[in-house]
């Protein structure tokens, strides 16, 4: 999810990480909190909706009441009592579990495991890829979301690579009129992708992200982050997308786009917002479609044994390395 | 080695990976529980 979503102290949202059932809160400083989203009396979710400013996350079965940090606070009736005794009741041990969290580009990430590197070393590669761009300028401009009939795995590799844009996205820029790549792949720890010069960027009538050098060279940036979060750059556009599978064949796209300054939100670039988010929600509509094309292929047994295109896929290779990593001995996919 | 892997460095995954449910849940929790 995205700490915008969370404007507010007290704003809850439930989200599912890896099949568990989880809340993120807005908490009275100001900070994005994740917990397990499971009441300590009888693991009824605590929060089953989102909802907006509330003191305290309040279990709807019992209404057993945690504060924003987690600690249990009220448990009334437990005791039959309608002012219930303290000592019925040790609530010290009974906060709601916590999750390891941070924000970055307003992106919430999660740590279930609670051992991975710290959030700043994951996301250092493309902190050093874009540090020549002034990224606080950016505001958010649209959010939306869709769901796709297909593996998360084929979402992503159906964004990191553009061989398939002349066919499937019409009104895209052509990129195949040269023998050498207009692009550059990257991968560097858990960023993977490819830049291409501005030249051949998305325009807009909208202002640029800054440069903090003014003569350094611009390009156009299609990233991830292992595993699920995508990061693109476009010139005055940053979209970020969050992946989450939610089977193994079916899966949801969480996208916010951001503008410079006012042209997030003002008036005179509402026609060029209005027009961005018709030009992607007809990208994704295509992408979609190709997307499930892959998924229903591989009901097939002969859909093994695929290819990569030296030229044009090389970092579909390289998400594929990082997941194979991860899982180990765990499959021989 | 297939022959994706002799042109390109690289093997596709397999079709398990995007249909098989027992790689799913495998998924679910080295990939994204980080265990």
């Amino acid at each position: 999810m995205f700490a915008h979503q969370l404007p507010d102290a007290g704003d809850q949202i439930p989200v599912q990480a890896a099949g568990l059932p989880l809340v993120a809160v807005r908490d009275r400083a100001g900070n994005v909190r994740v917990f397990h989203n499971v009441c300590r009396h009888r693991a009824s979710l605590v929060v089953p909706e989102p909802v907006r400013s509330q003191p305290t996350l309040r279990c709807p079965y019992h209404g057993w009441a945690y504060a924003l940090d987690g600690a249990l606070r009220a448990t009334p009736l437990w005791d039959g009592q309608r002012v219930p005794n303290p000592a019925a009741l040790d609530r010290t041990q009974l906060g709601l579990r916590q999750v390891r969290c941070g924000v970055w580009s307003d992106v919430v990430w999660i740590d279930l495991s609670g051992t991975a590197p710290p959030l700043e070393d994951h996301v250092a590669p493309l902190t050093t890829l874009w540090q020549g761009y002034d990224m606080t300028t950016l505001r958010l401009a649209h959010y939306e979301t869709g769901q796709i009939e297909a593996n998360w795995k084929l979402a992503i590799e159906a964004s990191i690579e553009n061989y398939h844009e002349p066919f499937v996205h019409e009104k895209l820029p052509a990129r195949l009129d040269t023998a050498q790549p207009t692009f550059t792949e990257v991968a560097q720890g858990a960023m993977f992708g490819f830049v291409t010069p501005a030249d051949a960027a998305l325009r807009s009538d909208t202002p640029l992200v800054p440069l903090r050098d003014p003569t350094a060279h611009r390009c156009d940036n299609l990233c991830y982050l292992f595993p699920n979060g995508q990061q693109n750059l476009f010139g005055g556009l940053a979209v970020r997308t969050i992946w989450l599978p939610l089977g193994v064949d079916r899966c949801e796209w969480r996208t916010s786009w951001y503008l410079v300054g006012d042209a997030a939100d003002d008036d005179t670039h509402r026609p060029a917002r209005d027009a961005m988010v018709a030009f992607w929600r007809q990208l994704r509509v295509e992408d979609k479609r190709a997307i499930e094309w892959m998924q229903r292929g591989r009901a097939s047994p002969v859909a093994d044994n695929l290819l990569l295109s030296p030229f044009w896929e090389r970092s579909i290779g390289t998400f594929h390395l990082l997941w194979r990593a991860r899982m180990g001995d765990a499959t021989d996919a | 080695m297939d022959a994706a892997a002799d042109v390109t460095g690289t093997i596709p995954l397999r079709r398990a990976a995007y249909t098989d449910a027992a790689v799913f849940r495998s998924e679910q929790q080295r990939v994204f529980a980080g265990g």
